[in-house]
């Protein structure tokens, strides 16, 4: 066996992320860490790769035991992690960012000239092409993961670890990065990939290894078990798809006539017209970069319209304030819950009552009570089931799913008219997904409206009652629940036209 | 109704004694240091810190000299920590206070009115003063990005030599000293801060400050500005998108900043010298031992009162020291800087991480 964990305990303060796990891995096998959120699955690869100090356990490689105390004796020992976030700087070319830390070294300097030939060496020896050139600022996602893998593979790594790699992919490259794992695995390199997505499991790895809340519940060969199997052992229940009910649809909550923003002369909205009435949830389907982030930033107050209008609940909102769209009856749950849906210092009220502490549930005279959002937080945590200690902890010792799950608590829980949910279920369990579209779904039947972005196809159609595809800031077509299909959508999402279909 | 009497375990005590924690450490990292320099120097550092607890704990008199010269420390203290904890890094308080001194003292010794017109005026004029001093800084970054440090930095010179400007031409006490001085008169004996006893140097300025101190709290920790501002220390973007409008925190932060720094040398005026005495608010170095305090105690405003007391008692236990040993008075400026050091490191570390986490943060998405 070639690395092996024996043991594993971690807790902090009172809570027990790894509970006596064990985790063995061979060369050249790619491993699967599957399980909810909160399982501890990061925890468990902050301990392999030195980030965590584990409370209690062993860790062997080729049979002797090691004693890893940071990333960087981690590295020394052939085991290299793909961040989360990515480390890189932004204005360092990518060679830079590869080499940094271990330059070649030159005679007086480093030596650059070497720094770049064993980039692209490298990039050619694992197909991975990538211009050493090319500052990092402005490089799309995939590019950026690419550069963070070829940064560890300069490492000289043997054990690669994945920690949700995909969630902030599109699927072209999510094919792209299996591809790259199955190939790194053929050259002898072991994978630890963790993911919620089961499809991507059953396509890559060999073995997969599922926890629930801190230990280890089950360890299968991928070739004798299926998705089914996998998301029981997951969750321990079995998820069953819902028929959608039908909901009477009222009154329009949202709309925007001829919404156009030009930035630098660029044209990033092209009058974009779209409404959503009450009782319906409007889906915007379409590769991520097309023009949805700054339509939701428009909508919200958070950037002006060159031309159009907004208009919610029959007033114009256009080119006014957060605060101001937000007391007419909008909520929004942003895209990337770390930088625009949490402060991670905060603690849990604090995070929960963001955006809504003005009101008079929560403060008069300019005084905020406390309890009361100390209370509404616990009922947030309660009914949206975030695994979490208590109010008073920080958002950053949440796992990732809990976090996203107690943002979306937050602007649900308001019961804005009109909700505009961005990626609602970007790194969340199997279970919690489903929670989540429920949530949605009940909102729905609460008569509310609600508008759905995501780079998930399959999540756009499951949801949606109308589909809007946006390609380079203009809307190309619109379908119903009825009308809608897989084909014609994601045909439209690549530039397609509606009259070629 | 029942009352409950809370048993308190060591936990919760500990959890209330939370805010005190890196102030002592910080002191603790200065003395032992200060000790090391005694060693080397040869003096028994034991006997040396025993004369200075006495110098600046040991007596009635030694406690109110030390309490007298925590009062603007405190303050600017308070003052600091309001800006600091939303993100706004300015380091003017010393111009702010001398500003407000200033005004304060004018309004005090001019204003031809009945002596509470006269004192609520003068307060009140000489605080705004130095707020709306700030407020100069917040508009310099609001419209030109002008760094606040550096532009509260550049503050703290221009308000200094205006108000001497002011005082030479136009406010010099003639009569005393033939105007060799650069002071001016004396504020009317009816409105001054009252003495708790007349051999002592405390005033009731101190428990003025102590009121403020917890004012303070109350304004970090249950008021809606309290939450808005904290956040915005905590992540603008997440503001941005929660509706709080960045721009009028700092605006707010930076006034009651100022007001609070120029409370300091209004305190000054009315408890210390009595008038505005040109130079006075610099070499006391009140508002950057109160930065000091802030620094160390997190921004928390009761670890502020807390360690600028200890603060205060070093530079007056100091002053024993060299009284009756032959350490040199030096060795409290000493302790000062062990204790800037200490927190300088802490800075750097702070800001070494936060630049990892923006390296982070320009990345969209990840868990
Ligand atoms: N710094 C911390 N302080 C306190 N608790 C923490 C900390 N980090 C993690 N935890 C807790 O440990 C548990 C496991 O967290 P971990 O991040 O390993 O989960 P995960 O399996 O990666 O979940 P997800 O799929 O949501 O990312 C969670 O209950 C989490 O709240
Ligand atoms: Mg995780």
């Amino acid at each position: 066996m070639f690395l092996k964990m024996e043991h594993i305990y971690k807790n902090y303060g009172d809570i027990l992320a790894n509970k006596d796990v064990d985790l063995d891995l061979k060369k050249g096998e790619i491993l699967a860490l599957v399980g909810e959120n909160g399982a501890g699955k990061s925890t468990l690869m902050k301990v392999l790769y030195g980030l965590e100090e584990a409370t209690s356990g062993k860790i062997f490689l080729n049979g002797e035991e090691v004693y890893i105390n940071g990333p960087s004796s981690a590295i020394k020992l052939g085991i290299g992690m793909v961040q989360q976030h990515f480390m890189l700087f932004n204005s360092f070319t990518v060679t830079e960012n590869i080499v940094y830390g271990r330059e070649p070294k030159g005679k007086l300097f480093f030596d650059m000239a070497k720094a770049r030939q064993d980039v692209i060496d490298l990039g050619k020896k694992y197909d991975l092409p990538l211009d050493p050139d090319a500052v990092i600022e402005g490089m799309p996602v995939g590019l950026r993961q690419r550069v963070e893998i070829l940064k560890v593979l300069y490492q000289n790594t043997d054990i690669i670890i994945f920690d949700e790699p995909t969630a902030v992919l599109t699927p072209q490259e999510v094919t792209e990065l299996l591809k790259t794992m199955k190939n790194l695995s053929k050259m002898g390199k072991s994978i630890i990939l963790i993911t919620h997505k089961l499809n991507e499991v059953m396509e890559v790895a060999d073995r997969t290894l599922v926890m629930r809340s801190g230990e280890k519940v089950g360890e299968l060969m991928i070739k004798d078990t299926n998705i089914k199997e996998l998301s029981y052992l997951m969750v321990g229940r079995h998820i069953v798809d819902k028929q959608v009910e039908k909901v009477e649809t009222g009154e329009t909550v949202f709309e925007s006539i001829d919404l156009t923003l030009t930035d630098n002369k660029v044209s990033v909205l092209d009058n974009v017209n779209i409404h959503v009435k009450r009782g319906e949830i409007v889906g915007i389907a379409g590769v991520s970069g097309n023009g949805q982030t700054e339509l939701v930033e428009t909508i919200f107050g958070l950037k002006n319209c060159t031309s159009g209008k907004v208009i919610v609940n029959g007033e114009d909102v256009t080119n006014t304030s957060v605060m101001n769209v937000r007391n007419k009856g909008v909520a929004l749950v942003p895209e990337d819950r770390n930088v625009h849906g949490s402060a991670a210092l905060g603690t849990l009220t604090e995070n929960s009552i963001m955006g809504f502490y003005h009101k008079d549930e929560f403060s008069k005279n300019g005084i905020i009570d406390y309890k009361v959002a100390s209370q509404f937080t616990d009922e947030l945590i309660e009914e949206f089931k975030v695994v979490a200690k208590n109010n008073k902890q920080t958002m950053s010792s949440l796992s990732g799913g809990n976090s996203q799950k107690l943002i979306i608590a937050r602007e649900i829980s308001q019961h804005s008219s009109f909700l505009i949910v961005s990626e609602p279920t970007r790194g969340v369990d199997i279970g919690a997904m489903e929670f989540i579209h429920n949530k949605l779904f009940e909102k729905r039947a609460n008569k509310d409206g609600i508008l759905l972005i995501s780079s998930e196809l399959t999540e756009i159609l499951k949801l949606s009652d109308r589909v809007y595809v946006m390609y380079e800031g203009e809307v190309k077509g619109e379908f119903t629940r009825e009308t809608a299909n897989e084909e014609e959508i994601g045909f439209l999402m690549l530039g397609g036209n509606k009259d070629e279909v | 109704m029942k009352f409950k009497i809370k048993k308190m375990n060591y936990k919760q005590i500990l959890k209330y004694l939370k805010p005190l924690e890196q102030p002592i450490v910080a002191i603790s990292f200065a003395l032992v240091i200060g000790a090391i320099a005694m060693l080397l120097a040869k003096s028994n550092p034991l006997v040396v810190y025993g004369y200075m607890l006495k110098g600046a704990f040991g007596s009635k008199f030694y406690l109110s000299t030390t309490l007298a010269k925590a009062t603007p420390i405190i303050l600017a203290g308070l003052g600091a920590s309001i800006a600091w904890r939303s993100n706004c890094f300015g380091i003017g308080g010393e111009g702010q206070m001398i500003v407000g001194a200033f005004v304060a003292a004018i309004i005090a010794i001019y204003l031809p009115a009945p002596m509470w017109i006269k004192f609520v005026s003068s307060i009140v004029g000489g605080v705004v003063a130095g707020g709306g001093y700030s407020l100069i800084s917040a508009y310099l970054f609001d419209k030109f990005q002008m760094s606040l440090s550096i532009s509260t930095l550049m503050m703290n010179y221009a308000g200094r030599f205006i108000v001497l400007y002011f005082i030479v031409n136009f406010f010099l006490d003639t009569s005393s000293t033939g105007g060799k001085l650069q002071q001016t008169y004396k504020i009317p004996e009816e409105i001054r801060f009252p003495r708790l006893n007349e051999d002592y140097a405390l005033t009731i300025g101190f428990f003025i400050a102590v009121a403020v101190v917890i004012l303070v709290w109350f304004l970090m920790n249950k008021t809606k500005y309290g939450y808005e501002s904290k956040m915005v220390g905590y992540n603008l973007e997440f503001c941005r998108f929660g509706g709080i409008k960045a721009k009028k925190i700092m605006y707010l932060s930076l006034f009651i900043s100022g007001v609070l720094s120029a409370f300091a040398g209004v305190s000054e005026v009315y408890g210390t010298y009595f008038r505005y005495v040109s130079g006075s608010l610099v070499s006391g170095r009140s508002a950057w031992i109160g930065l000091n305090a802030a620094l160390i105690s997190a921004y928390n405003p009761i670890g502020v009162l807390v360690s600028s007391i200890i603060l205060a008692g070093i530079q007056t236990g100091g002053s024993a020291i060299s009284r009756f040993t032959t350490v040199p008075l030096e060795i409290s400026q000493i302790l000062q800087g062990c204790i800037t050091l200490f927190i300088s490191a802490k800075i750097v570390i702070k800001w070494r991480r936060k630049n990892t986490n923006s390296k982070k943060l320009n990345v969209k998405g990840g868990m």
